[in-house]
């Protein structure tokens, strides 16, 4: 298994990634990882669909990353390989399964304007977006519950579970969103003492 | 008292009687992916009285149907797949209180059970009772079937 991925390497990586060019947004563990130790071991970033094209040709020019993975929908992978830090494991992500009745693109735009902190030139998403995205995998949201418990267990406040519903709201999802954080919440209980 | 499906398992939960409906997929949420019928875990208090077509696990403990922690669950799937019960403490060692562990399996006669899958790596005053699974095999089986990781 993989070595968790420090705050200073998603930031590095972040600022690489910058400088060939390429938008994108750090969603993710690697977003909670910038306010609270969560411990991830990859780092996801969020693209515009328009952009697979230019992130593929960015990285091809780069020696320092695998060309990304062959085209696999909304998912693609690359291995990053700065100075003395072991390969990193990058993984795009375009937002066509999070927009609701809304673009894809919307969405991106949405987490850009309100629902993201800029640090240097690199946006990061909040954590209601994390969870809100988690949340919104098609027969895997229930397997990124425990995701959820550590970065409670790490200092997100779970009062981030009503922002995650405001998100599913603007993009008219609300209620199957609402029931997946209802089922989290109970899940929660289980760690609670009474 | 009838159970006849998750909601009536749900409300009666609500309402304080001494059961809960433990579902694979809260298993799955707590870091163990896997599918299973639900079971139907009662306090033996109330047990007679419980009609249900889920399959039961009794409980000695009734505020342990009433407030399950994760350490109930896996004294509970003890009687599933004692495997996962161990995988699911493992999963989250963070939370896992050695005293409740102790005294929730010393209360439900589970020793024997327990000892197979090692509770006592987890709780030290555990006490060991028959065979136990090999540290290293046991092991392995941690690093299987790890929740999803690709996507966020």
């Amino acid at each position: 298994m993989s070595q968790p991925v420090s705050r200073d390497q998603i930031k590095k990586v972040a600022d690489w990634l910058h400088g060939l060019g390429v938008r994108f947004i750090v969603v993710g563990g690697s977003a909670i990882e910038l306010h609270y130790g969560a411990g991830t071991r990859d780092i996801d970033v969020l693209i515009l669909v328009g952009d697979w094209r230019s992130v593929a040709e960015a990285l091809s020019h780069s020696p320092l990353a695998t060309p990304l993975e062959p085209d696999e929908g909304q998912l693609r992978g690359t291995q990053v390989r700065l100075g003395g830090i072991e390969p990193i494991d990058l993984e795009f992500i375009s937002a066509e399964p999070f927009s609701g009745n809304r673009s894809p693109d919307e969405f991106v735009e949405y987490v850009r304007n309100y629902r993201s902190e800029k640090i240097g030139d690199v946006r990061y998403a909040d954590p209601a977006v994390v969870w809100y995205i988690r949340l919104s995998i098609e027969g895997l949201w229930d397997q990124y519950v425990s995701k959820i418990r550590r970065d409670i267990v790490a200092g997100v406040p779970e009062a981030t579970f009503d922002a995650v519903v405001e998100i599913a709201d603007r993009f008219g999802v609300a209620d199957k969103i609402r029931e997946r954080v209802n089922f989290a919440q109970k899940t929660l209980l289980y760690f609670k003492d009474s | 008292m009838h159970i006849r499906d998750e909601d009536d398992a749900e409300s009666a939960h609500r309402d304080g009687v001494p059961l809960f409906l433990l579902e694979s997929s809260t298993v799955t949420a707590m870091g163990c992916p896997m599918r299973f019928p639900p079971q139907l875990v009662v306090a033996r208090s109330i047990q007679p009285a419980v009609e249900s077509p889920f399959r039961q696990i009794g409980f000695i403990s009734e505020a342990a149907t009433l407030n399950p922690r994760v350490e109930d669950v896996a004294v509970a799937l003890l009687d599933l797949d004692p495997v996962i019960a161990r995988v699911l403490l493992e999963r989250n060692k963070d939370a896992v209180r050695p005293d409740y562990l102790l005294k929730r399996v010393l209360t439900e006669n589970k020793e024997r059970l327990a000892s197979w899958v090692r509770f006592f790596d987890l709780a030290d005053s555990l006490p060991r009772v028959g065979k136990s699974i090999p540290a290293e095999n046991l092991a392995r089986e941690f690093g299987k079937n790890l929740p999803a990781g690709t996507i966020p």
